[in-house]
């Protein structure tokens, strides 16, 4: 395989950054010349463990997933009724709680423990990049930052989808729909503390806020907590359990949020650039794909060797 | 090509789908509320 530009790049500073040593630095530039240009028949050949076999996520991130999404579901669970106390499906379930004054209460703490996981969340990212920094070992790149590659990515994946371009891009740790997706939630939560915040200490922003706004501001804030709450729902229903559960390759369950790690197919597919470094890092995957590669000359394809699974000419069709 | 899964991982596979199956029609319920109430 012929590298491009962008990759050979980032892939010259990784082994720069991990200080590869000249006979690993020569495996992995006889591996990459052994893949083929057609990265489709890559994924497609390689055997995956179903619940990963790269790493993504640390455990502090798993974690972090964890909280949120319990308490992001049961925050859900009791402040609809709340919000909705006098529909006749929500008085049943508050009597069932205590009470609305209990529901509001379980209400209340699950908002904290959720603000914890955001504050231990900032927390992570700035030890991890701290650490990174130190050891020399920090790469933009393999950040969830908006870049301007994120935006070619979007095109290009695009015009994959449309039929106009052969393969997918190229993409990084993080894809740009991932990026969205993250800064969607980061920006929701944030509403929500906001306006949750606004209901519970209505006194202490009225002093903060010029005179005169105060009540505008409750208003508005009644108004964004409730629907950004449901925005929220239905985009983690259909767009996020669609992406992690329900996609082609995927179903009926992505891995990473519970073991950590990745299947080297989804690696290679939507995070090549990452899959890269895996070769710079891993010596175990570098063993793997050396084996695979030597079993099956892939080189330069073009057509699917003798003896290659089906399914990757299916795809190819 | 991914490995199948055994047993235990399609219970607990199989299981987060029901699990989200399950809140997505409580949101369809959730949506029907919403665009049925005249406050909003």
């Amino acid at each position: 395989m012929k590298l491009s530009k962008e990759a050979e790049k980032l892939l010259q500073k990784c082994m720069q950054q991990n200080r590869t040593s000249d006979q690993d630095r020569k495996e992995v530039e006889d591996l990459i010349e052994m893949m083929p240009q057609d990265r489709v028949l890559l994924y497609k050949n390689v055997i995956s463990n179903p619940i990963g076999d790269l790493p993504r996520y640390s455990i502090h991130i798993r974690i972090q997933h964890l909280l949120t999404f319990s308490t992001f579901l049961l925050l859900a669970f009791t402040g609809l009724p709340v919000h909705f106390s006098d529909a006749f499906w929500a008085q049943p379930f508050n009597s069932m709680l205590g009470g609305i004054e209990v529901t509001r209460t379980i209400h209340r703490t699950l908002a904290a423990v959720m603000i914890f996981t955001m504050i231990y969340h900032i927390a992570t990212l700035a030890a991890g990049t701290i650490i990174q920094l130190a050891r020399g070992r920090f790469d933009m790149r393999r950040t969830v930052i908006p870049m301007y590659k994120d935006l070619q990515d979007m095109k290009e994946d695009v015009m994959y989808f449309a039929g106009t371009r052969k393969q997918r891009p190229e993409m990084d740790k993080f894809m740009y729909k991932q990026k969205i997706h993250y800064f969607a939630a980061a920006f929701g939560n944030s509403v929500m503390v906001l306006s949750g915040s606004a209901f519970l200490f209505p006194d202490i922003w009225a002093s903060i806020l010029p005179s005169g706004w105060a009540y505008y501001f409750q208003d508005i804030m009644r108004l964004a907590h409730p629907h950004e709450a449901l925005l929220a729902l239905v985009v983690i229903a259909f767009w996020h359990w669609y992406n992690v559960h329900l996609a082609p390759g995927r179903f009926p369950m992505q891995w990473t949020y519970l073991t950590g790690k990745i299947t080297r197919e989804h690696q290679i597919e939507e995070h090549f650039l990452e899959y890269l470094r895996n070769l710079v890092e891993q010596p175990a995957e570098r063993a793997y794909l050396r084996t695979l590669l030597q079993k099956y000359d892939l080189r330069g394809q073009g057509q699917l060797p003798e003896g290659a699974p089906a399914s990757a000419s299916a795809d190819r069709q | 090509m991914l490995k199948p899964l055994n047993r235990k991982q399609k219970w607990i596979a199989y299981g987060s789908l029901a699990f989200i199956g399950i809140w997505t029609l409580w949101l369809l319920f959730m949506i029907g509320v919403y665009l049925l109430d005249p406050g909003n």
